[in-house]
C-alpha cells in the first residue's frame, strides 16, 4: 500500500528539478504523472504486490524518470519492464530468493543479461544471497565484458571461494580499465590472473580452460570510506 | 607422501569437529524441569527399588533424551558468529549442517547493509544523496557537512547489491560521485554512480 502512496506522491508533488549529467547541471521544469499513467503505474505496482514480488524498484524507476523529465509513456514502459523482470528474476532465482536478489536479478536482466545466467550463478551458491555477484556481473557486461564471459568468469570465482570484496574490485578494476582505454576483455585477463594465486584451486581448474583465463587481481581501488 | 594429519584442513575440520557446543544452561533448566514434571515418585525414593516403575522410568529418561538432543541440535545447528554479525563459515566436514548454515547466511547476506556516502564539494549549503535505494527521494537522506565545510557525509542502509546514485546538491544541482564508476539506466538512459555493496 505504501508503494502506491508513493505513485500518488509522485503523481501530484513535482520531483526535484534535476537533470542527470557528469557535471553537476542546473534544474530544469518540474514532472509530474499525469492521473491516467499514474493509474496506470499503480496497477503495475498493485499487479507486481499481489505476486509478492518486491515494488520498490518499480517506484524508485517512476521516481527517476520524473527525476529526469523522461516522457510519461517511456517511464509507463520502464515501469512495466521492471515488472516484468522481477518476476523472471524471482523464477530464475528461485526456490526462495530474498528482495535483495530479486531486485539484483532484475537489475542484471535490464543490461541484457539472459536468465540463464541468474540460474547458473544461483546453482553455485545455493542458498546464499548472490545480489552481490549479480551486481559484479551487471557491471562487468557494462563495462562491455560479453555476458556469457562474465558469468563463466564470476561462476568460476564463486566456485573457487572468491570473496564479495574481490568481487567488487574486479568489477571496479576492469571498469576503471575501461575507463582509461583498455578493451573489456584483455583488462578482464589481465585483473583476473592474479586471482589464481590467491584463490582455491580445486572445482575450477577445468572451468578456467573452458572460461579461456586464468584468474589475478589489480591494486585495490581506493574505496569511498 | 602427504600426511592427512598434517594437511591444514584437515586440522581445522578436525578442531571444528572437537569443538562441542557451548552448554545452554536455560535449556538444561527446562529439561531437568520436564523431566521432575514426569517424575511419579518422591525424590527420596529408589526408583530401581520398584521394578514395576521401570518402565516408566524408561519413559522418562526416553523423554528427557530426547528434550536434550533436540536441544543439542538446536544450539549445534546455530553457525557461530563474528563480531559483525555474519554467520562464520563452518568447516566442510559437517555436512548435516550445511543446509541451516546457508540459511542463515542467506538470511544475514540479505539484510540491509550501512553504507557511508561522502561527497567533496565546496560552497554548498545543502547536499542529499539520491539513489534507487531511496527511490531518489532527496528528503530522505541529507547529509552533514564536515568541520571544514567541504566534506558531506551521511550512512544509510542498502540492501546488497548494484545500486545507482548521484547527489543533489542545493535542491538543484544533480552531480555524479567522482570516486565511483558511472553507469547508464538501461530504461531511461539517465547516468548515475554506481555502487556495489555487500558483506565480505
Amino acid at each position: 500500500m505504501s508503494a502506491r502512496i508513493a505513485i500518488a506522491g509522485v503523481a501530484l508533488v513535482a520531483a526535484a528539478s534535476v537533470g542527470a549529467a557528469q557535471q553537476p547541471s542546473s534544474a530544469a521544469s518540474p514532472a509530474a504523472l499525469d492521473s491516467a499513467s499514474a493509474a496506470q503505474v499503480a496497477r503495475i505496482v498493485d499487479d507486481a504486490q499481489s505476486k509478492g514480488l518486491p515494488v520498490e524498484r518499480i517506484v524508485a524507476k517512476v521516481k527517476l524518470g520524473l527525476l529526469i523529465h523522461t516522457s510519461t509513456p517511456r517511464i509507463v514502459s520502464a515501469a512495466r519492464a521492471v515488472a516484468e523482470r522481477l518476476e523472471l528474476a524471482r523464477a530464475a532465482l528461485a526456490p526462495s530468493p530474498s528482495a535483495a536478489d530479486i531486485e539484483a536479478g532484475e537489475d542484471a536482466l535490464s543490461v541484457g543479461i539472459h536468465a540463464d545466467a541468474l540460474e547458473k550463478l544461483r546453482a553455485v551458491n545455493p542458498g546464499q544471497s548472490i545480489a552481490v555477484p549479480l551486481g559484479v556481473l551487471e557491471q562487468l557486461v557494462a563495462s562491455g565484458v560479453s555476458t556469457k564471459r562474465a558469468t563463466d568468469m564470476v561462476t568460476q570465482l564463486i566456485r573457487r571461494g572468491v570473496t564479495n570484496v574481490q568481487l567488487v574490485a574486479l568489477g571496479n578494476d576492469v571498469d576503471s580499465d575501461v575507463g582509461r582505454g583498455a578493451r573489456a576483455d584483455a583488462s578482464l585477463d589481465a585483473r583476473m590472473n592474479g586471482l589464481t594465486a590467491i584463490l582455491a584451486p580445486g572445482a575450477s581448474a577445468t572451468s578456467a580452460a573452458e572460461a579461456g583465463s586464468s584468474l589475478p587481481t589489480g591494486p585495490k581501488r581506493p574505496k569511498t570510506p | 607422501m602427504n600426511d592427512p594429519e598434517r594437511d591444514p584442513v584437515v586440522i581445522r575440520a578436525i578442531d571444528e569437529l572437537r569443538r562441542l557446543p557451548r552448554v545452554d544452561a536455560a535449556r538444561v533448566q527446562r529439561i531437568v524441569a520436564a523431566a521432575a514434571a514426569l517424575r511419579v515418585t518422591p525424590p527420596g525414593d529408589d526408583p530401581l527399588a520398584h521394578p514395576r516403575l521401570w518402565p516408566r522410568l524408561w519413559r522418562v529418561a526416553g523423554v528427557a533424551a530426547a528434550a536434550a538432543i533436540v536441544g543439542f541440535v538446536i544450539h549445534g545447528f546455530v553457525p557461530p558468529r563474528t563480531g559483525n554479525g555474519v554467520a562464520a563459515p563452518i568447516a566442510a566436514a559437517r555436512p548435516v549442517k550445511t543446509l541451516a548454515v546457508n540459511t542463515a547466511l542467506h538470511e544475514s547476506s540479505a539484510l540491509p547493509i550501512p553504507h557511508q556516502f561522502v561527497l567533496n564539494v565546496r560552497g554548498a549549503k545543502r547536499v542529499s544523496v539520491v539513489g534507487d535505494f531511496n527511490e531518489w527521494n532527496r528528503a530522505s537522506a541529507p547529509m552533514e557537512r564536515s568541520a571544514d565545510g567541504t566534506l558531506w557525509s551521511t550512512t544509510i542502509s542498502v540492501l546488497p547489491g548494484r545500486h545507482m546514485y548521484g547527489y543533489i546538491v542545493d535542491d538543484s544541482l544533480f552531480m555524479l560521485d567522482p570516486s565511483e564508476p558511472k553507469g547508464r539506466d538501461p530504461d531511461l538512459g539517465a547516468e548515475g554512480s554506481v555502487v556495489i555493496v555487500g558483506r565480505p
